[in-house]
């Protein structure tokens, strides 16, 4: 049975989407060693930041993005430095709780100042092209692109800088990380830019695929989680796989069962695969 | 001239001492083994004079300057590298990036100038590791594993170099190996300090040797002294 | 500040309910160290069973799209709620047989999350993303006139409050619980004694979401009228934060963290309508509770009641 080809481009629209989420996710986690459930808080925010440089300061997309970028990254530092680092002595399942903190003031900050109501980037509304059956809105390359950009951005930062393979080494192992000198509380800081601003940037994405709305980023944590998880939690290449995989699997299950249970999709396949491959797809878990 | 001097030294974890008032030194060329039954202490004796653990009382003094407490962070920059036992490399980055992890404490400066020489050094001490340098480090056996982890240690030219139980889990002719490169390096100007299970062959290696029970350093004297000790052999080094 | 009467009896009802809910995560996080994210599955299909089992397919009309609906009586769904609650509390309790810490708890926040896209989907049985209507109240018509219907219901849940925090207690007390609280501080002791421990955390998932389930079935019956959207994983989080400001591990913990967490969201009722930043108090309320949240678990780990070393000890337990 051939699948349409549109489930397939649009899964894979998606799956960069994840894939970038997920990237940061795991990136944080390979340092911090704990789940953070405001990370999807994170993202939104970071869409929020570019909305009211779009729709409020009237400035063009491009900026907005950068600017919405750059917000979240900030976040990211001043919720770490504010907060979590207090906890950085606790148990992994306490910062879990205080992210749960984190995310429940950051949502309801973001319905304060936005209300509830879907809001929309001021982008102009057009039909794509369609080619070999497949229709290519500009939003969805747009969105392509801007991963293909940042993730091949970060694999350089993270395979051909010091300072990124630090990263690395400091995920791997933290405490060997110090033994060579590596100060790992500075590190914390400069990840933490980083995943802020990959969370914005996925928060934009999603905002610019659908709309923004105040949970948007937690409902999107499920296959995010998924995607991280089943790439092996704390190894970035697996995470943007997971993320391509969790993307195409879900887009392409609506040729099966009705779409409202795409999420479903994530689940199953991370069920499956910590079942049968708890150190994820390569064996890679840093946990 | 004492390169390595420790006084009185007492620690342990949370409330639990482990290592009792304990005295220590090492030479600037010598190689000083550490040894004692299961449980004596030694990790934590070495964990706690590079900072890994909290110190209670006592003291670390590093060529003349007080290193006690020290986190390891700030230790390594001391001339002080270390080599765990177990989780001694960064599994998922390459031969060659953990070795370059291993110069993190360099200055941009020096690491320009000289680290490719360094990195030869490297190689030419662990032929092995030249011909892999993209592989992971993780899918090494742990003989290769062991030399990533000594040469990365070795790639800021340390004035000590701390190993702790470096032939553990090793085959028999890998043992050889090791402490042969062990030798090789400190004839070459580093002071050893080492952990180590296999005694009796240390002990033959080395200049002096410690010997740690129940967290106190029972015995002490030059490498041969102890080997001839009836008490010490009785005792300690089993049937090696 | 006018403070009325029934006002004051529908947040005493509230509370009630949320500390039923308190009470059987308890069990699963105080007593046996479990992250279970799926409450809030528990409580809605609780809910919806108990209502579907009650509520006849009506004539509702042109938008009614509900097709199976039977007219037992509400007995009937507040026995039913628990069970399916707890069957679907053991199902995902099967994946905690492999799965611990953070793993488990967003495994079991998905399997939540599928139960309400389910919920909404199948429009044929729950009325999908619509109001499922006209729940039968208990003893709606037959009250005698002298008791207002709000302190009957409350007496309802209070009995149940109290009934089921005897019920949990006794449990915790009893060689059930003694090895579930094993568990929490290393699962390996007990297994290494013989113990089946998978199945201890199967029953400890099954009871806890049980409860949930009729917490759910007294929910349904009291608002007459349910939606997904009510169970939303914010839920669960609120629940969280309940039983970790109130002190994990200690069931009293559970409830006075309700009536605190609970409190605040409520209290905003009894305020003046006229008050600036009006429209935002619902949201304002959420911050709160995160603040405080972060708050307690910084100066206070063990919350407002809980016991200090038995809380501690199952933070650091799991997710490991």
């Amino acid at each position: 049975m051939i699948i349409d080809p549109q489930f397939i481009w649009n899964g894979l629209v998606v799956g960069s989407l994840i894939a970038l989420a997920g990237l940061g996710l795991t990136l944080l986690f390979g340092l911090l060693n704990f789940i953070n459930i405001a990370y999807g808080d994170y993202m939104a925010m970071g869409a929020y930041f570019a909305l009211a440089a779009n729709v409020r300061l009237d400035l063009p997309i491009v900026v907005s993005i950068l600017i919405g970028a750059v917000g979240g990254g900030a976040l990211a530092v001043v919720v770490h430095k504010a907060i979590f680092s207090k906890f950085m002595d606790r148990d992994p399942i306490v910062l879990l709780v205080v992210s749960i903190g984190m995310a429940f003031i950051l949502r309801n900050v973001i319905r304060i100042v936005w209300s509830t109501d879907p809001r929309y980037y001021a982008v102009p509304v057009e039909e794509g092209p369609s080619f070999l059956g497949i229709t290519f809105l500009p939003e969805q390359v747009a969105i392509i692109a801007m991963s293909l950009i940042v993730l091949g951005l970060l694999f350089l930062l993270l395979h051909r800088t010091r300072i990124g393979i630090a990263m690395r080494a400091a995920s791997d192992d933290t405490d060997l990380a110090r033994l060579r000198g590596i100060d790992t509380k500075r590190l914390v800081i400069y990840i933490s830019l980083v995943g802020g601003i990959i969370a914005a940037l996925a928060g934009i994405m999603l905002g610019l695929d659908s709309n923004l709305r105040p949970n948007m980023g937690f409902i999107a944590l499920i296959p995010i989680f998924a995607a991280v998880i089943l790439g092996g939690i704390g190894d970035p290449t697996g995470a943007v796989i997971g993320g391509y995989v969790i993307g195409i699997g879900q887009e392409v299950s609506v040729a099966f069962i009705p779409s409202e249970y795409k999420p479903v999709v994530g689940l199953v396949l991370l069920i499956i695969g910590l079942l049968t491959r708890p150190d994820g797809l390569f064996g890679e878990a840093t946990r | 001239m004492t390169l390595l001097d420790v006084s009185g030294l007492e620690s342990g974890y949370g409330d639990l001492m482990v290592v009792h008032d304990v005295d220590l030194e090492v030479e600037s060329d010598e190689m000083v083994a550490i040894i004692g039954p299961n449980g004596a202490g030694k990790s934590t004796l070495l964990k706690s004079i590079v900072g890994l653990l909290n110190i209670k009382s006592g003291s670390v003094t590093l060529d003349g300057k007080d290193v006690t407490g020290l986190p390891p962070e700030e230790v390594i920059y001391e001339g002080i590298c270390h080599v765990p036992q177990t989780e001694n490399i960064f599994p998922n980055l390459t031969v060659l990036e953990n070795l370059k992890m291993g110069a993190w404490a360099l200055s941009e400066s020096d690491l320009d100038a000289d680290f490719d020489d360094r990195v030869q050094q490297v190689y030419d001490r662990f032929p092995v590791l030249e011909e892999r340098p993209d592989q992971k480090a993780g899918t090494l056996s742990g003989g290769q594993q062991q030399m990533v982890a000594m040469g990365a240690a070795l790639m800021l030219d340390p004035d000590l170099l701390i190993l702790d139980e470096p032939s553990a889990g090793l085959a028999p002719q890998l043992v050889d190996e090791v402490f042969e490169k062990i030798v090789d390096i400190n004839e070459s100007g580093t002071a050893i300090l080492m952990v180590e299970q296999n005694a009796r062959r240390a002990l033959r290696e080395s200049d002096r040797g410690v010997v740690l029970d129940q967290g106190e350093d029972r015995f002490e004297g030059t490498a041969e002294s102890l080997l001839d000790s009836d008490e010490v052999t009785e005792l300690y080094l089993g049937t090696q | 500040m006018v403070v009325s009467f029934s006002l004051v009896m529908v947040t005493l009802i509230i509370i009630g309910i949320y500390a039923i809910l308190a009470i059987g995560m308890n069990m699963h996080w105080g007593d046996t160290g479990l992250l279970n994210f799926a409450h809030a599955g528990f409580f809605a299909v609780g809910a919806y069973t108990s209502a579907i089992l009650t509520t006849p397919v009506g004539d509702a009309g042109l938008l009614a799209s509900r097709t199976v609906g039977f007219d037992f009586p509400i007995v009937v769904g507040m026995i039913a709620a628990p069970i399916t609650a707890g069957l679907f509390g053991l199902l995902l309790g099967i994946t905690s047989i492999r799965l611990d810490g953070d793993y488990l708890a967003i495994v079991t926040l998905a399997g939540a999350e599928t139960a309400r896209l389910i919920i909404s989907n199948e429009a044929w049985l729950t009325s999908g993303v619509q109001t499922l209507n006209n729940i039968p109240r208990p003893l709606d018509e037959s009250l005698p006139a002298v008791l207002p219907y709000d302190v009957f219901y409350f007496g309802l849940v209070l009995l149940v409050l109290l009934g089921s925090y005897a019920l949990f207690r006794h449990f915790a007390n009893a060689p059930f619980g003694r090895v579930l609280h094993a568990i929490r501080e290393d699962e390996d002791v007990p297994k290494a004694l013989g113990k089946d421990t998978a199945w201890f955390k199967l029953k400890s998932f099954a009871l806890g979401a049980a409860l949930a389930g009729l917490a759910g079935s007294l929910w349904a019956h009291y608002v007459y009228a349910i939606q997904p959207t009510m169970f939303l994983s914010n839920l669960t989080f609120s629940i969280w934060a309940m039983v970790i400001i109130g002190g994990a591990g200690s069931y009293f913990g559970a409830v006075a963290g309700a009536v605190i967490v609970t409190g605040i969201r409520q209290i905003t009722r009894f305020l003046p309508g006229d008050i600036p930043l009006g429209n935002e108090l619902p949201y304002l309320r959420l911050i709160i509770i995160g603040v405080l949240l972060i708050a307690v678990l910084y100066y206070r780990p063990h919350g407002m009641f809980g016991d200090k070393e038995r809380s501690l000890a199952g933070m650091s337990g799991g997710g490991n």
